[in-house]
Parts: structure tokens; sequence; C-alpha cells
């Protein structure tokens, strides 16, 4: 048996079920947002680092020529080294279903049994069979084909070969296939020399003794293995030392994470808001009994705990709904990221700490929150309490100003709404608070979209050539551009040259790897944006120009210095004169230009080119792929090893489809706030009308028609919806502003060109509009309801 | 306490309510004493501040200036967060719209003083409330809802609410001033028991007949008492 104040509680609470549901709804959408949102977070987080963890990566990797097993063998043999394990990587294009695709091809044992960067198998056969093809998983899924498809593997140089996809792996310590263009495939060391492959290993990989998150320790061994491989002849041609047992995607988790926190915060916040207003109206409803209560003995510390119980109850009821659903979003949202990100997930997700935060925030935000109506109730002497004064103040001079200056067009039930929206100020602040944050989100959203596209057309304006094509090795100009010149379409070529550099820092480690290109510094083809200093001089000069995400790889680097770059172990100097905006991730490779003068006259290779770009008459998807195929087709008839064509449309499409995935994310959350902000709106509006029920009584006495009190009740559904446009109109451009920047700089190196969606805000009446007219619908048919009799005795 | 100390002791009591137009003082200087035990009947005309007395006697309003001493509190001086626990202890009071809780039965609002001054345990609470409502002839009506009971028997369940906590000081205004003659006759009747059996009651009344059979009859007119 519960003592009577909590009995009151209880049967209050269901004395008015439909205000009842609709606070708990709101509440329970509010927990739901934030505990999906942060298991998600909790969850990734932690998958992604024990996943990595366990495919034991690899400390450092280092490039040289050609060695055997025992070389790995006896650096495994080194004091400060765990494990060393030799790997060839070889780049290579596959074709699936008349798709080319770069690939980069790495040779298994022929157990299938790795030690460092462990790989394991999905589908198809295992351990790894000879001249078949063994595609990672996530590589897979951004093809069209699957296992048992015929694929055309072409090493650079070799000939074609036709082989089956065999089976998939699951390799983690491959790139997000979201964020690389190139597909990750595997076959046996036999299947390599058949494709004409070289033999041996080119890669060291090892993990260090000791402790493997220490840096300086890493670097230490690191030094005394590239020493190792020297003293056995061959040169070290490049070092890797990544962030240690650190997945690459960590770096762009706290972005999108911190993202994630932001709204499902909202959403919370949003959700108390309804509950606020749902307590205030129960107070004052209820101002009369409180004076009683009062006046039989409950000090302000009893009363207070009855009302915070209420808001207890809601917040109870609202989990019993949010804690259930939300483990199975939570699965569904989860299981996307994880697919995102290449990691498999436990079943059931699940973080105690969220479940804990969700329980303690889903009791601890309505209470606190109904701390505050309360107080300003129970601060009446409780002789006015007694008199139930609860007359709402007058609505403020504006809109008695407003209604007088409408009235001449409005007619009077409309003019009424408008009053009536506007009499519980405080309340219509939080529905509209509510109601314009789910909207600005929602144009945040669209916002974000039309800036990404907009940043990257303006990255793509300054490319004015249609295609590239990259050649399996460098050939004499004069012998690659005249067939591609004489093809029809073809407008305009330029030769230029690539290279793999690294940057030398200061105290003689190698940076990380730069994807260097030369070409002729008054090229007609490359306009960037520049951030920073200016383009390459002219012709011969010894300058270089980076991508700006140089700053996060090399951050000592300043415009004006000279920098060393090492470029097939050959080391020269050049000025760095520029940085250039170029819209890709900051974990992809840094870019940098010379003048191509400037390279052959310090690189030689004068008078060659291993890639062309040509500009074509047609800009379209279509005309790119003709002009792609014919010259696939010439190039093949010359004789002449190709290793990829990129259309300017491929490039478009990849982009896009990653803004298609970004922005989804971002939609699902603004529909969550929106749903809260609905949710707000039905629940002010029932509010409203429940208070009202001894007017709307009188109304009816004398004569209101169903439709008259239909009208009443959707108008001021309608004013609040309008007012809570404009304001989600006028929030969203600092929110928009703001997420352009930090989104840019976060995942672009670039803020983004700020471009306010203006459909956004017409898509945004529409939705608020719809909101106001189904909110309107319970309240509207709970007030054509009223039975005059009934509410004239009402209290 | 002794007999020859009051219950109540008012001096120089005034209030002051602050209205739109400047204050207007209801009470101008009030010097009332009861004594433990009295039953008496505050008349006046409507308007004369009967009310305002009887709300600065049980402390839901204070007095502008003056001393008010009630059952050994200083009410002037009790802090505000005391005042309520002080009253469930001391004052029952009685209104003349019954004033029960809605969603609460007729046993639940007799238990609830007893709730918020911590009185004995839940079954003892239940078990002194239906006593009571024994005691004003509902026992029957015990689980009802409030809306299915009549005035006069919403006004008897007031009145055993009011007892709840065996106060020494009744306070009524106008107790039956919403029931017709027979039905306000039922419930004087238990206030004259009640006062019989020692409670100090002090009852608003604008029925003169009522009033004179009270023990003391004490007049109001503008803020002032006349006899
Ligand atoms: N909250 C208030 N603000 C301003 N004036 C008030 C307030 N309450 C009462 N008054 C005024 O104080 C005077 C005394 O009021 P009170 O309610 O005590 O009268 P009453 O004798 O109980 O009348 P009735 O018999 O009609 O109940 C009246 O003139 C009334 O208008
Ligand atoms: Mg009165």
């Amino acid at each position: 048996m519960l003592p009577p104040r909590w009995r009151k509680v209880l049967r209050d609470a269901r004395a008015t079920p439909t205000r009842t549901v609709l606070v708990t709804l709101s509440i329970a959408v509010g927990v739901f947002a934030f505990g999906v949102i942060l298991t998600t977070r909790a969850v990734i987080e932690r998958e992604l680092q024990r996943s990595f963890y366990a495919i034991e990566p690899a400390s450092a990797t280092i490039t040289t020529t050609a060695f055997p097993d025992e070389l790995a063998e006896a650096v495994e043999r080194l004091p400060g080294v765990a494990i060393a394990e030799g790997r060839r990587v070889v780049p290579a294009r596959i074709q699936v279903e008349d798709q080319w695709h770069d690939a980069v091809l790495t040779v298994l044992p022929d157990d299938g049994i790795r030690r460092i960067g462990i790989v394991h198998p999905q589908a198809g056969v295992w351990p790894p069979v000879d001249r078949a093809l063994f595609v990672e998983r996530a590589s897979l899924a951004r093809t069209s084909g699957a296992i048992g498809d015929q694929v055309i593997v072409e090493l650079p140089g070799a000939d074609q070969r036709i082989m089956p996809i065999a089976g998939t792996i699951h390799d983690l310590s491959t790139p997000l296939a979201v964020i690389t263009a190139q597909k990750f495939v595997y076959v046996t060391a036999e299947t390599l020399r058949w494709l004409g492959g070289p033999e041996d290993y080119n890669q060291l990989l090892f993990v260090v003794d000791g402790d493997r998150r220490d840096l300086d320790h890493i670097r230490a061994v690191t030094r005394e293995v590239e020493r190792f491989i020297e003293r056995s002849g061959r040169p070290v041609l490049h070092t890797n030392v990544p962030p240690p047992l650190q997945h690459p995607a960590e770096a762009l988790l706290p972005v999108i994470t911190v993202l994630m926190t932001i709204v499902g915060l909202l959403a919370l916040v949003a959700s108390s808001f309804l509950s606020i207003n749902t307590i205030q109206a129960i107070l004052s409803q209820q101002t009369r009994q409180l004076g009683v209560m009062a006046a039989i003995g409950a000090g302000p510390r009893a009363l207070a705990g009855m009302y915070m119980a209420t808001a207890a109850l809601f917040g109870m009821l609202a989990l019993m709904l949010a804690v259930p659903a939300g483990m199975v979003a939570t699965q569904a949202f989860a299981g996307f990221l994880g697919g995102q990100l290449n990691i498999d997930l436990p079943w059931p997700v699940f973080s105690v700490e969220v479940l804990v935060l969700q329980i303690g925030a889903g009791i601890a935000v309505p209470v606190l929150t109904a701390l505050w109506p309360i107080r300003s109730a129970l601060g009446r002497p409780v002789r006015m309490l007694l008199s139930g004064e609860t007359a709402p103040p007058p609505p403020p001079l504006m809109v008695t100003l407003l209604t007088r200056v409408l009235g001449r067009w409005l007619r009077r039930p409309t003019l009424l709404a408008l009053r009536n929206a506007f009499r519980q100020r405080a309340r219509l602040l939080r529905t509209l608070v509510a109601l314009a944050l789910g909207g600005s989100v929602l144009m945040t959203v669209m916002t974000q979209r039309a800036s990404l596209f907009a940043t990257l057309e303006d990255s793509l304006v300054g490319l004015n050539y249609d295609l590239e094509v990259q050649l399996a090795h460098t050939y004499r100009v004069e012998r690659v551009m005249p067939p591609i010149a004489s093809l029809p379409g073809v407008t305009h070529i330029e030769s230029t040259l690539r290279a793999s550099a690294f940057p030398v820092r200061p105290d003689g480690v190698d940076g990380e790897e730069l994807a260097l290109r030369a070409l002729p510094a008054e090229t007609d083809f490359f306009h960037p944006r520049i951030a920073e200093g200016r383009w390459l001089a002219g012709s011969g000069a010894r300058e270089v120009v980076f991508s700006t995400n140089i700053r996060s790889k090399e951050p000592y680097l300043r415009v004006g210095d000279w920098v060393t770059l090492s470029i097939n172990g050959h080391e020269s100097q050049w000025r760095l004169v520029g940085l250039i905006e170029v819209f890709t991730p900051p974990t992809m490779p840094a870019q940098a230009y010379v003048d191509l003068t400037a390279f052959t006259a310090e690189h030689g290779g004068v008078g060659r080119t291993d890639t062309l770009r040509v500009a074509t008459i047609g800009h379209d998807p279509f005309s790119h792929a003709m002009a792609a195929a014919a010259i696939e087709q010439q190039l093949t008839a010359f004789g002449i090893d190709l290793r990829l064509i990129r259309t300017m449309s491929d490039e478009r499409r990849i982009l896009e489809e990653r803004f298609n995935l970004a922005t989804g994310a971002l939609s699902i959350m603004a529909l969550i706030i929106g749903t809260v902000g609905a949710l707000g709106l039905t629940g002010t509006l029932s509010i409203n009308v429940l208070e009202r029920t001894r007017e709307i009584g009188i109304l009816r006495a004398i004569g209101a028609s169903d439709d008259a009190i239909r009208e009443l009740v959707v108008t001021e559904g309608l004013t609040i919806a309008l007012l809570a446009w404009v304001a989600g109109v006028i929030l969203s451009i600092p929110m928009s502003y703001a997420l352009a920047y930090i989104f840019g700089m976060a995942l672009l190196n670039i803020p983004l060109i700020w471009t306010y969606s203006f459909p956004a805000i017409w898509m945004w009446l529409g939705v608020v509009i719809l909101f106001a007219l189904i909110a309107s619908i319970l309240p509207a048919r709970a007030a054509t309801r009223v039975a005059v009799r009934e509410a004239l005795a009402y209290e | 306490m002794s007999s020859g100390e009051p219950l109540i002791e008012l001096r120089a009591v005034t209030k002051a309510y602050t209205t739109a137009a400047g204050d207007y003082l209801a009470l101008r200087g009030i010097d009332l004493r009861i004594a433990p035990g009295e039953f008496v009947a505050i008349v006046g005309k409507s308007g004369s501040g009967k009310s305002t007395l009887l709300n600065v006697i049980t402390g839901i309003d204070r007095a502008s200036s003056g001393e008010v001493l009630v059952a050994g509190a200083d009410l002037m001086r009790l802090p505000e967060a005391h005042l309520a626990a002080w009253r469930g202890r001391t004052v029952g009071i009685v209104f003349q719209f019954f004033q029960l809780l809605p969603t609460l039965t007729a046993l639940e609002n007799v238990m609830l003083p007893m709730d918020f001054a911590g009185f004995g345990t839940l079954r003892e609470r239940q078990a002194r409330a239906l006593a009571l409502l024994e005691r004003v002839g509902l026992a029957d009506q015990a689980a009802k809802l409030p809306l299915a009971l009549s005035g006069g028997q919403q006004q008897r369940v007031a009145i055993a609410r009011a007892l709840a906590n065996n106060p020494p000081l009744l306070v009524a205004d106008e107790p039956t001033g919403n029931l017709d003659s027979q039905t306000a006759e039922d419930v004087f009747q238990l206030f004259i028991e009640l006062a019989q059996q020692g409670t100090t009651i002090v009852m608003v009344t604008h029925d003169a007949e009522l009033a004179r059979r009270a023990g003391r009859v004490v007049l109001v007119s503008d803020g002032h008492i006349v006899a």
C-alpha cells in the first residue's frame, strides 16, 4: 500500500491519459535518441579499438627491394622486435563486370595465416588457392562483383589474366572503403608469378616488443631494423610508422561522435521542454489543491517532492519505451556504422555505462527541469494558492497591437487563436524552441549537403581536364601523345609525371608518403584554390606546392621553407611556395606539385610521361565513358600499357556517394529532433485545450459550432508552427555555418563553401504546417467533445 | 497548557492588502484572546475581514503588524518552511467549498494530513482515518471519491480530515455556507460535539442562528472587532 500522496501522483497521471502519453512519448524520444547515439558511439569506439588490436597491427612497415624469408626471420631475432614478417604488395588493376578498378594486390601466405595484420576468411574458398582472386570484403561490397565472377587482373606492364573471385577476406589493416577508391585484393605467391609479378617480398612489417604504444620506443627499434636491412645490402625506400595501435578511422571518429553527441543532447533538451510545460500545466491546474495541501500541513518540500515524483513517473514510463526501442535501433545504427568501418560488432551491442546514463538522464532531466515550474508555483503565498489565482498574464502589448491591426483582415476566431497562442508565453517559447531546433537541424543538414556540393563544384572548377590516363610505366611523350590526340573529341592533352615522395623531416626521418606530381607550371588544366602563398612561379623554378592536409602531417612546415623530398631514394631541395585546397580527407596522402621541367632536371625523365590529362569536347558522364573506352582501345592498339583511366564523372560520383552517406546519417538525426518537436507541439496544444475547457464550454454555450472550435485549435497550432518556422530559419543560419566549417576542416581539410539551401526553407515550412495539422488533430477532437455542463463544472 | 493561558492571542494585528489602487487595510488593529476549549463564532458583514482574520490565525497569511501567538507559536516569527508543519500538527482547517482532493478517496483524503505530518505507520493512519470517518458517520463511504459524495458528506469528510492529526484548534470558514439547512444542522452538531470534547473551535458563519449557539460570538466590522 502506498501513502496517499503518492497515490494522488499516480491517479493524477492516469486521470489525463492523453497528456501523460504525450509527455511520456516526448521524453521517450529524447532519451531514445540520446541512448542510441551514445551507445553507438561507445560501442563503435570500443569495438574499433578491440578489433584493431586483435589483428596484431604492424608497429612499422619498411619498404625495400626484394628480400627472402630469411631476412624477416633475422629481423625477428633482433632485440626489441616481437614479430617480423615479409610482404609483397604490387599495384594492379582489375576489371569487375566491365568496370576497371585501381587495386592493391597483396600476396598471402599459402596457408592464409598472417601473423601481422591478421586476416580472416569470410566467404568462399579458404585457405587461398592458386589462380584465383581473394577480395577484401568491404572492397568487394563496393563493386558489382560477387564470389564466382570471372575478373580480369593486370599488373603494370604484364598481360591480362582472367581468374575467378574465389573468396572474400576481412583485412582491417586496409584503408576505409568509403574513403579510398582502391580495391584490396589478395593472391598466392604462385598466382603472382602467373600474373607476371615479382618474386619475394618488398615490405617488412614488424611489431615491437614491450610497450606497443610507445612511439619513441617504436622509432628506436625501427632505426635498428633499418640499419639491419641496409647492412644486408638493400636500400630502405620508405618507412612508415603509423600512430601506434590506432585504426586510421579513429582520427575521423571524434568529429562524427561530437556531432552525434550534440544532436543527442539537443534531442534530450528539446524533449525536456514538453515535460516542463506539462508539469507547469499540472501545477497551474492544481493551484487550489496545492493551497489545500499546504493548509493541511504539506510543507514546500513535501509538495515539491510530489511534483518531482510526477516528473520522475513520466521519466520512468518513458524509459520503459525508450530503452527497449533504443536497443533495437542501436543495433541497426551501430551495425550501419560498423559496416562503414569494416568491423564486426558483438550481438547485441550494448553499453552498461550508457544504459545507466540513459536511465539517469531519463529520470533526472524531467525531475530537475520540473524544479523550475515547481519553484515558481510554490513561491506564492498559501492564501493565493487557496484562492486558485491562476489567471494567465495578458498577452503582451505587441500581440495586442498586432491583432488589432490584423483585426481588419482576420476573422474573429482567427484573432482569438492568435491571442491564445501567446497567453502562456514561457510555454510557447519552450514549444517553439523544441520545434525550431528540429527545423534548424533539418535545414542545417540540407545546407550541409548544398555546401558539400558547392565545395566540390568549386574544387572541380580548377580542374579543366576530363580524363586522367595513368600508364603502367613511363613512355616517351612522342609515343603516347599522337595516338590519343588523333582521337575525335579530344581537344587538348597535357603530359605529367607521377612519383611517390617522402618529406625528410629535420631530424632526418622520412615523413608520410606524398603523392607527387610534376606538371608544367603554366598548366591549362590545374588551377586549384590557393589557401596560402602562391602557385608555382614558372618553368624551371625549384618550387613545390602542397595540399593543405600537409599541415596535420608535417606541422613544422611553413610557406617559404626549403623542403627536402626523397624521391625514389634520391633527395632534392624544393622551396615551399604555397598550399592549395584539395577536396580530400585528411587521412589521404598529401599532394605535392612541382614544375615538370624542374623535376626532370633533378630526377631525370626528360621527354617522358606516365600520366596524361586529356580534355574532351563533351563533359558529361556518357562522353567521358566513351572517351575512356576509345583511349583504352587506342593505347592497346599502340602497345602502350595502361594502368587506369579516371574520368571527372567518376571522381564526382565517388565523392557524391560519400556525401550521401554523411548527409544520410545527419538526416536521421534531424528526423529524431523533428519528432520531439512535433510531439512537443501536440502536447502543448492539448495542454492549452485542457486548460481552456471552461472557456471552450462557454463558447459552445453561446453557440460556437464544432467547426469553429476545431478551427480555433488548428489556427493556434498553425500560429505556433509559423513562428517555429521563422525561428528555425534564423537558428539554422549560424548552425549550418558552424557545421560547414567544422565538417569541412575535419573531413576535407578546407572549410566548406557555405551555401544556404533555400529550398530547405520551403520544405521546412511544409513540414511544420504538416506537423501543426497533425498535432492539432487530438486536441481539436478533445475540444469539440467538451460538453457545456461539464466544462462549466470543470476545475 | 494551563487554563489561564489563551490558545490564541492577537495583539494590535493589522493586515494590509496591496492592490493596484494602493494598500487596503483589511484588519485595523485586532486584539483577540481565545482560551483553550472555547467555541467562538466570528460574524460580520461580507468584506468585513473575517476570512482575513482566520488566515492570520492559521498562518495561511501573515499579518502586516502586531503579534500573533497561537498554541505557543509566534506566527510572526515562525519561518515559512516551519509554518506548514506547525499548521499540520496544530490546526485543523475546514473550508466552505470542502476542498477534498478529487483523485483521492474519502479515506485517503483523511489520511493525507497524517501522511504529511509523518504520523504513525501507514496501517495506524488507515485505522485512525477509518475511526474518524466512523465518528462523522461515513465509515461506509470510505472508498468513494469526493465526486460520488453529497455536499454534506464531503463536508463531514473534510471535518474528519481536519481532525486527522488531533489538533487542539479547529478553524472553519463558513463550513455550512454551501449546505442546505438540514445538512448544515448535522455538520454544526458535529462541531458542538467536538467542542464538548475539548477542541477549541473558531468558526466564521453568516448564520446568526448557528452563531448564537456557539460559546462566544465575535463581531467583525471594517477590520475591527466591535463585540
Ligand atoms: N487578496 C486580496 N487583495 C486585496 N484585497 C483583499 C484581498 N482579499 C480580501 N481583500 C479585501 O479585504 C477585505 C476583507 O476581506 P475578507 O475576505 O476577509 O472578508 P470576509 O469578511 O471574509 O467577507 P465574506 O463574508 O464575503 O467572505 C475585503 O474588502 C476584501 O475586498
Ligand atoms: Mg470570507
